[in-house]
């Protein structure tokens, strides 16, 4: 076979079409391209292809050289039409990523309400979770009680006179008839005698919970409000635990940094009792005449709560022996405390209900 | 309580250039809220006496008008003046010009009515002495002219207003307040009461009773001859108006004065105006009785009054009597002195509204020993300014019980958690007036006859630590037990509002208050639950007598609000507590004090209160999700409260149960009543428009309200499922029904013919149209079937396609749609 120079099996024609086919893979510009080049070069009516199909009219040697020379031709177009595709392919992709492009900043742009229904918990919630956290955290439990009380657990138990003037229809809230015997409870407090009669010493309870006076709503005032009541009974107890306890909590809700003080005061259900005062936050007890704070009033402290140990006549009452255990009892005003953590300046945004005021605060501290 | 600082060292021996902030801080430590620090006729420039020398009336003008000439030491200023209460040759207070007056009033020389006026004369008012503006001041006749008039008439003097605590009667004094100023600062302190004080005879005319268990001692002081134009000395009524109170005429400030110093109040009548024996008793039912405030107060028999023979004389304690009242012409005085029970004073005090300087004393309690010793010091000031003769006192009093209290020095430690030394208890009870007659371990300890509230041993620890300082108490943590963190009840309620909030609704707190107008608004049957209204005995606002038996009204204002500020789409919830009344009549009752009471007493009390279920209420108005960019918004609609609700149980490992029911306030045709373990916890859907329009709310209001206490009864533990990894069969089933078929029906059949192999199945197409025919609706379900160890067969998925097309068909008449 002599004419096997000028036939497609040819050495010549075997490199042209080689060399043909990588270059087009080479030139094909996408992935469609190089689909046409793939069926042109590769596919069965390919130049190399149809080589092949006459492969048979070859013998020997000859036959086995061809035969060899056309699958490397063949080989080296495969592989370089897998090249390409990789090439071209993670080509497309950055192109689709760039054409994909975004304008992340809309999301801001649209406000808090848009593609999400956004909620929030009021801060009253998340306040009193947080206290309780931290005593829970001292091994104190949650303790609660009727908002809708007993006289007699609200006043009587607690050491209060019949004639102390907060039993008065001009300070409490009295159902059905001012001698029914129960009232809209005045403070946390009946929670304490609750407590102490539900179990025995030690008792470390703490008690967030919503209370009543009759007073109008103004700037810092509401008829309805929230305190947190603390107790604690149990051998040993004295007012220098006391002390450690609120100082303890007055550093979980302001920082470490806050400073505090005791005053002698007055409740009828704590004897000696106490007053607990927080040296004021804005102007570190810095202010004067000339320099004004609206916080502290330029008296350097604020008052943030009641407190004392609790009076030998309500562990009594309780059933509890007075000269075997002490006990300790403090109570705080939750919106008060809301107004200095987050100076609120106006009782309104705390009974209003406006999403606006709420939302700011989210699910919790 | 205010207390002008001079009227305080003349009892407590201040050291020299004592700061007032020390004073201040003493006060502070003692327990004394120091509320203000005020300045008392705050004046600059120079006040002096000057005498007025000649008078020219100038009548050319509207209203009379005096130029005045007066010597004013060096020299003689010509002065303008409208009053016209004095005459040549009085001594008055002459503002020069340069002064400047409380209220920023500049004083200038200028020229007014056609004269060149250099000064002012000054009345009390326009000095803020007083409110009187009746005239000017004119002095006394021995004062050097020129001469500052500023000390004489206590301007510029610092006055410190103080809250006292309701349990300490004696510090409503200058008396009480000095001699803890003095213990706390360690100087000397002076007690007013205890100068001497003259013998007075025993009267021979008047007499006097106690005839009420509710007063204990009075004295009566008579005197005659009394010079009723004797005006007060100027440093009484100087110190009186640094105290805040109103010079009126001599007997009454001298009462005044000595009730400011030494606490005992104390009151002046018109001898000539009794009539026989004066006694303290309870007034009679509807006795009448015009006070000095010129109103004509109707008794009760709880109100205590000073009495004559004929007919009370005064509120007793409280406020004197008109017709008995000092006048210009009074010659004859008797200066009354009791003691009263302070329940008793606080009570008419509270019920007459009527709260005077003197029943705020009374009602903490005043000092027993004092009312004798105080009527006979008010006499001696009225001879010595009055030209009064003492002439007799008439005297009646009880026993009184002074507390005796057995006190052990290591309750000191025991209550506040360190230990001081026996000799500073000693002396600081020895300051206090304590007396202590040692007892062996236990001392006997006598408090003072002013120490009322002294009465158990916590009394005289917190007095020790009081005086000894607060801020000696050191900071410690109690071994505290060790706890079990929240209840599961109190976790779950946690987690109802945490869940809520995380949904998109926004927590609120409402009063609870209502209206009738609110409850009958909602359209509820009479029978229903929520008409057992607790209604307040005192509401704050007559319109809103009732107690909330649900939570929706709340919401439904809310709202509003929001809506009239421009936030139009908005989920609001609230969780807390209604007030069902109960149909018992317990009867009020009061178990002792002095031993724990029994259950059963705890539940006489229990039976007293309403029924206070939580509920979780929640309102759903306008869009969940705004439209925009992200080309989807969502409208609420009647499905969302359901969903809500059905989302938070699911959280408390508890599946819903749902029916159509008709509950108002909602729709009657899109209320759900929700069930759970086959309790009904509440109720969601839509509330009914004519509902909703009442509160001027937008027509589509969707809302649910459930019980938060029955859910929580029903929690269980949640168990962690079992799932297959085999591969899943999804099956797809469109059924024609009769419209009134409940989906969740069919569910529950489909789920009971598939069998266990049946993993899910949920609805998830709901289709009426003409081409179904009149009445019925197609409901298309999507079904998943998984073995939890093998793949299915063929022929095991169409049989139980067929258990199911069967199940439905038989049950709810559903024909396989092609």
């Amino acid at each position: 076979m002599s004419d096997i120079n000028s036939t497609a099996l040819s050495h010549e024609s075997i490199a042209t079409a080689l060399a043909k086919a990588l270059s087009e893979i080479e030139s094909a510009k996408n992935l469609d391209e190089l689909k046409t080049v793939r069926i042109n070069h590769a596919g069965d009516k390919s130049e190399i292809a149809l080589a092949n199909r006459t492969i048979g009219s070859l013998q020997g040697a000859e036959k086995a050289e061809v035969g060899k020379r056309i699958g490397e031709a063949r080989n080296q177009i495969r592989i370089a039409l897998d090249q390409r595709t990789d090439e071209l392919q993670s080509e497309r992709e950055e192109s689709i990523l760039i054409e994909e492009k975004v304008d992340v900043t809309q999301v801001l742009a649209s406000g808090r309400r848009n593609s999400q229904a956004v909620g929030a918990r009021h801060p009253l919630t998340t306040i009193a979770e947080h206290i309780s956290d931290v005593f829970i955290a001292m091994g104190y439990e949650v303790a609660e009680g009727p908002e809708a009380e007993a006289e007699w657990f609200n006043f009587d138990a607690l050491n209060i006179s019949e004639d102390h003037p907060s039993r008065s229809s001009t300070d409490t809230f009295y159902l059905e008839s001012l001698d029914s015997g129960v009232v809209l409870r005045t403070q946390t407090s009946p929670v304490q005698m609750r407590a102490m009669l539900e179990s025995k010493p030690p008792i470390y309870v703490i008690a967030p919970g919503k209370v009543f006076r009759t007073d109008e709503l103004d700037a810092t005032h509401t008829p309805v409000f929230h305190q947190v009541e603390g107790l604690a009974v149990d051998k040993n107890l004295t007012m220098s635990d006391l002390k450690g306890t609120l100082d303890h909590f007055a550093k979980s809700m302001f920082g470490p940094g806050i400073e505090t003080r005791f005053r002698p005061s007055f409740f009828p259900f704590t004897e000696p009792s106490a007053e607990l005062d927080l040296k004021c936050f804005v102007c570190k007890g810095k202010s004067n005449k000339k320099n004004n704070c609206k916080t502290c009033r330029n008296e350097g402290w604020i008052e943030w709560g009641g407190c004392g140990m609790v009076n030998p006549n309500v562990l009594e009452t309780a059933g509890i022996d007075s000269t075997k255990f002490s006990g300790f009892a403090f109570g705080i005003g939750l919106e008060r405390t809301l107004m200095f953590r987050y100076g609120i300046t106006d009782m309104h945004d705390l009974v209003e209900a406006d999403i606006r005021f709420t939302s700011r605060f989210g699910l919790g501290i | 309580m205010k207390l002008p600082i001079s009227w305080i060292s003349q009892f407590v021996k201040f050291p020299k250039n004592t700061k007032t902030k020390i004073i201040v801080d003493h006060l502070v430590k003692l327990g004394y809220e120091v509320e203000a620090v005020e300045t008392f006729g705050d004046v600059s420039g120079s006040i002096v006496v000057g005498r007025v020398e000649k008078i020219e009336t100038l009548t050319e003008f509207k209203k009379s008008i005096r130029y005045c000439k007066v010597n004013i030491g060096k020299k003689v200023n010509g002065i303008i003046c409208g009053a016209t209460n004095f005459k040549e040759g009085d001594l008055v207070v002459v503002a020069l010009p340069g002064c400047v007056l409380p209220g920023d009033f500049k004083i200038s020389e200028r020229e007014t009515y056609g004269k060149i006026s250099q000064g002012m004369i000054c009345s009390a008012k326009e000095l803020g002495f007083s409110d009187n503006h009746e005239g000017i001041i004119v002095l006394p006749k021995n004062l050097k002219i020129g001469s500052s008039a500023k000390e004489l008439l206590g301007l510029g003097e610092t006055v410190l207003d103080i809250a006292v605590l309701p349990d300490r009667g004696y510090a409503m004094s200058i008396r009480g307040i000095g001699r803890e100023l003095a213990l706390s600062m360690g100087v000397k302190f002076i007690d007013p009461a205890s100068q001497k004080i003259p013998k007075v005879k025993k009267s021979t005319k008047l007499k006097t009773k106690i005839k009420t268990k509710n007063a204990s001692k009075i004295a009566l002081v008579t005197l005659s001859n009394f010079d009723s134009q004797s005006p007060t000395p100027l440093f009484m009524q100087a110190r009186l108006a640094q105290a805040g109170m109103r010079p009126i005429s001599l007997p009454v400030d001298i009462t005044n004065y000595l009730m400011l110093e030494i606490g005992q109040p104390l009151h002046a009548f018109d001898a000539d105006k009794i009539n026989g024996a004066i006694q303290i008793r309870n007034a009679t039912n509807g006795e009448l009785l015009e006070t000095l405030d010129h109103v004509k107060r109707k008794l009760v028999s709880d109100d205590l009054v000073i009495a004559d023979s004929k007919k009370a004389l005064s509120v007793a304690g409280i406020m004197g009597g008109l017709e008995s009242e000092i006048s210009k012409t009074t010659k004859n005085i008797v200066i009354e002195s009791a003691i009263f029970n302070r329940a008793s004073i606080s009570k008419t005090s509270r019920s007459h509204k009527l709260p005077s300087e003197a029943s705020k004393r009374f009602e903490r309690g005043t000092d027993p020993e004092m009312n004798e010793i105080a009527a006979i010091l008010a006499a001696q000031y009225l001879s010595k300014y009055g030209q009064a003769k003492i002439t007799g006192i008439a005297l009646d009093k009880k026993p009184i019980k002074r507390h005796k209290i057995s006190f052990n020095k290591s309750e000191f430690k025991r209550l506040i958690g360190f230990e001081i030394d026996t000799k500073k208890i000693k002396s600081i009870f020895a300051n206090l007036g304590i007396r202590i007659s040692q007892n062996g371990k236990n001392w006997n300890v006598t408090p003072p006859s002013w120490r009322n509230d002294l009465t158990n041993q916590a009394d005289l620890v917190e007095e020790l630590i009081r005086i000894w300082g607060y801020h000696k108490i050191p900071s410690r943590l109690p071994q505290t037990k060790i706890g079990l963190g929240l209840s599961a009840s109190q976790k779950a309620f946690k987690a109802l509002s945490i869940k809520m909030a995380s949904l998109g609704s926004n927590e609120v707190y409402n009063y609870p208050f209502l209206s009738g107008k609110q409850i009958g608004d909602l359209g509820i049957k009479n029978s229903d639950e929520r008409h057992k209204l607790v209604q307040l005995a005192n509401p704050l606002s007559e319109d809103q007598p009732f107690l909330r038996t649900t939570l929706l009204p709340g919401l439904f204002d809310a709202a509003l609000r929001n809506i009239s500020r421009g936030q139009d789409d908005l989920s609001l919830f609230e969780m807390g507590s209604i007030y069902i009344k109960k149909s018992n009549t317990a009867k009020k009752s009061t178990p002792s004090l002095l031993a724990r009471p029994t259950l059963k007493e705890i539940q006489k009390l229990d039976d007293l209160l309403p029924k206070q279920p939580k509920l979780m209420s929640a309102i759903f108005i306008g869009k969940q999700i705004q439209p925009g960019w992200w080309n989807y918004d969502i409208d609420y609609q009647w499905s969302h409260p359901i969903e809500y609700v059905k989302e938070l149980c699911f959280d408390l490992g508890l599946n819903i149960d749902i029916r159509n029911t008709n509950h108002a306030p909602f729709h009657p045709g899109r209320c759900a009543e929700i069930g759970v373990n086959n309790k009904v916890i509440g109720h969601a859907g839509q509330i009914t428009p004519s509902v909703v329009e009442k509160y001027d709310l937008p027509r589509m209001v969707f809302a649910f309200e459930i019980n938060v206490d029955i859910l929580i009864a029903s929690l269980g533990n949640k168990i962690a499922p079992v799932f297959s990894s085999m591969p899943v069969v999804k099956e797809d089933l469109a059924f024609v029904f009769e419209s009134e078929i409940q989906s969740f029906a069919v569910i529950k059949t489909i789920q009971e013919s598939a069998g266990s192999l049946l993993e899910e199945v949920r609805l998830f197409d709901v289709y009426q149209g003409a081409n179904l025919g009149e009445g019925k609706k197609s409901l298309a379900f999507n079904l998943r079937f998984r073995a939890p160890n093998r793949t299915l067969e063929t022929e095991e998925i169409s049989s139980m396609r067929s258990k199911v097309i069967q199940a439905v068909a038989k049950s709810h008449g559903g024909v396989l749609r092609a």
